[in-house]
């Protein structure tokens, strides 16, 4: 009976190793945000690392009032670049993000070639816009506030905006270290000489930018 | 608050931003430059002569120049973009008519004169083909050439209609050319080159109507260059400024459409009465704008990109798929 009680001490220790692992690795999973935070500090607290954006899981919309009524949403398929954030130490952040305008997506043929043409973006004459940090403050443990230059149809303006860190962890395997941020700003097309009908497609456009990037 | 008489049938229209659209773009610059017409050629004088040619190129220039400017705004004095500096054909085509308004000017000069803007404006509005390299070498020289030509062909043979038919016929004429050329743009997926075509168009037919009370004035010797250089500067970037290319088929029928003009010096219309050269010249130019624009629409559509979901513009694609426009049927929520 001694025996056997050595031995069922023993059989449940063995069993509360890997249970152990279990509880310890499901632990934060009961608090989402408490993993999230977690993961963040621990990315606060290394060393900023450079991401070049992962084109399959970022995404560049486009939201403009159209006839007054509503809210038009297209997107560009083809988003490039890299960024880095850096919360401690903001100037030396970085974002290079460039929009291939050819690839731009209303859910009509049509009116793509129509976007693509004189009356928005000029395509042939300039296929890309692009947009290029220039000053980083940090507004919070999760927000910088960033400047930089904008280019769309060969014209330059310095815009400024919000920009959230969503997220940042080694993901394992085929996916390896990723990060991601997420910004919302509001331009006026016309500055950019986007300026083909004022009075049915409003000046205010703004851009939902969700990116994706992997560690280099 | 009397009723206004009609009013139902505009009710909307002032919200509708392609009709604002036009009024701001098209009819303000038309209307004022039929008034600054008639300010330079004061006709209210007893036996006014016919406007000068640089009155009539002043007229139809300006009214070119304001019409790009109110659409787009100011680019600074030599953009980038070349689609913007479709302003300088106005510019150009106004200096050219102040040496044509000299009567003592030689033809040959005339026409070397004529020559060396048509490249000008061919070299200033397909910067953007050699910055990009889409042409290299000796594609620069051909394409150059050849629509130099095209653009000298409208401006001769808008010049050639203006100098023999003075009286209403050869604003209607060109403004047939003009309409073709807007609808092709506007096919071609280029709006502004639409608009900046219907402002030819309305101000040919703002000089028809003047034309109909001094029937025997050449009221637009100079303002034919303007047209010659401005539509065929917008023929141009129709092909060249657009995504990926304009309509082949559609713009090739339009650039040589204006030889369409010289119909009544062929030997068997010449003979017959003016009203039935006119009616002959009309009918061939209508059928060769419409055939243009039926070009861009459903032949050009294929190697444009237009072809893959038949859609328009905009709003083909919900009349295909809901070809009755019958409701929609409730649902169960």
């Amino acid at each position: 009976m001694h025996r056997m009680t050595k031995l069922t001490l023993a059989a449940v220790g063995l069993a509360a190793v890997p249970a152990g692992v279990l509880l310890t690795a499901a632990g934060p999973q009961a608090e989402p945000g408490a993993q999230a935070s977690a993961i963040t500090t621990v990315a606060q607290q290394n060393e900023a690392r450079t991401f070049n954006i992962d084109a399959v899981h970022s995404s560049a919309h486009f939201s403009v009032v159209h006839l007054g009524v509503t809210n038009f949403i297209g997107r560009f398929n083809t988003i490039s670049g890299s960024y880095r954030l850096d919360f401690d130490n903001p100037d030396n952040s970085m974002i290079d993000i460039t929009i291939d305008v050819n690839s731009v997506d209303s859910n009509n043929a049509g009116r793509d070639r129509h976007l693509k043409g004189p009356d928005f973006f000029n395509a042939p004459q300039y296929p890309n816009a692009t947009f290029k940090g220039t000053a980083y403050e940090r507004t919070s443990d999760d927000t910088l506030r960033v400047t930089g230059d904008l280019t769309i149809r060969g014209t330059t303006r310095s815009i400024s905006f919000d920009l959230q860190h969503t997220g940042e962890g080694d993901r394992g395997g085929n996916f390896g270290y990723r990060g991601g941020f997420y910004a919302e700003p509001v331009i006026q097309r016309q500055a950019f000489g986007v300026s083909y009908m004022p009075d049915g497609l409003s000046n205010d456009v703004k851009l939902m930018i969700s990116i994706q990037g992997i560690a280099r | 608050m009397p009723d206004v008489p009609f009013a139902g049938l505009f009710a909307g229209l002032r919200e509708n931003p392609m009709v604002l659209e036009t009024l701001r773009s098209v009819v303000a610059p038309q209307v004022g430059a039929i008034v600054l017409l008639l300010l330079l050629w004061r006709p209210w004088r007893k036996q006014a002569p016919a406007p000068l040619p640089i009155v009539t190129a002043i007229s139809l220039g300006a009214a070119f120049i304001a019409a790009q400017f109110i659409a787009h705004g100011w680019h600074g004095w030599y953009p980038g973009d070349t689609t913007r500096r479709i302003v300088y054909a106005g510019v150009l085509a106004i200096a050219i008519a102040a040496f044509e308004s000299w009567p003592k000017l030689p033809n040959p000069a005339r026409h070397a004169l004529r020559l060396v803007a048509s490249i000008a404006v061919v070299w200033m509005l397909t910067a953007h083909r050699r910055r990009n390299g889409d042409w290299s070498g000796a594609d620069i020289w051909i394409w150059t050439a050849l629509w130099s030509a095209i653009v000298m062909l409208w401006t001769t043979c808008a010049n050639n209609i203006a100098s023999r038919r003075p009286g209403p016929a050869w604003p209607l004429l060109l403004s047939i050319l003009a309409l073709g050329l807007s609808l092709t743009a506007y096919k071609a997926g280029a709006a502004s080159f639409s608009q900046l075509a219907g402002l030819l168009v309305a101000w040919m037919h703002g000089v028809f109507i003047l034309a109909l009370i001094w029937k025997k004035l050449d009221l637009t010797r100079g303002a034919a260059t303007v047209f010659g250089l401005g539509a065929g500067g917008l023929l141009v970037l129709t092909y060249t400024g657009v995504w990926p290319h304009g309509p082949r088929w559609g713009v090739g029928l339009l650039a040589l459409a204006p030889l369409l003009l010289l119909t009544p010096r062929l030997p068997r219309v010449r003979t017959m009465k003016p009203l039935a050269q006119f009616g002959i010249t009309a009918g061939l130019l209508a059928t060769a704008a419409a055939g243009a624009v039926a070009l861009a629409t459903y032949v050009d559509a294929e190697d444009t990109g237009d072809a893959d979901d038949g859609s328009d513009l905009y709003g083909r694609a919900e009349l295909i798929a809901n070809p009755t426009g019958a409701p929609a049927p409730p649902t169960l929520a």
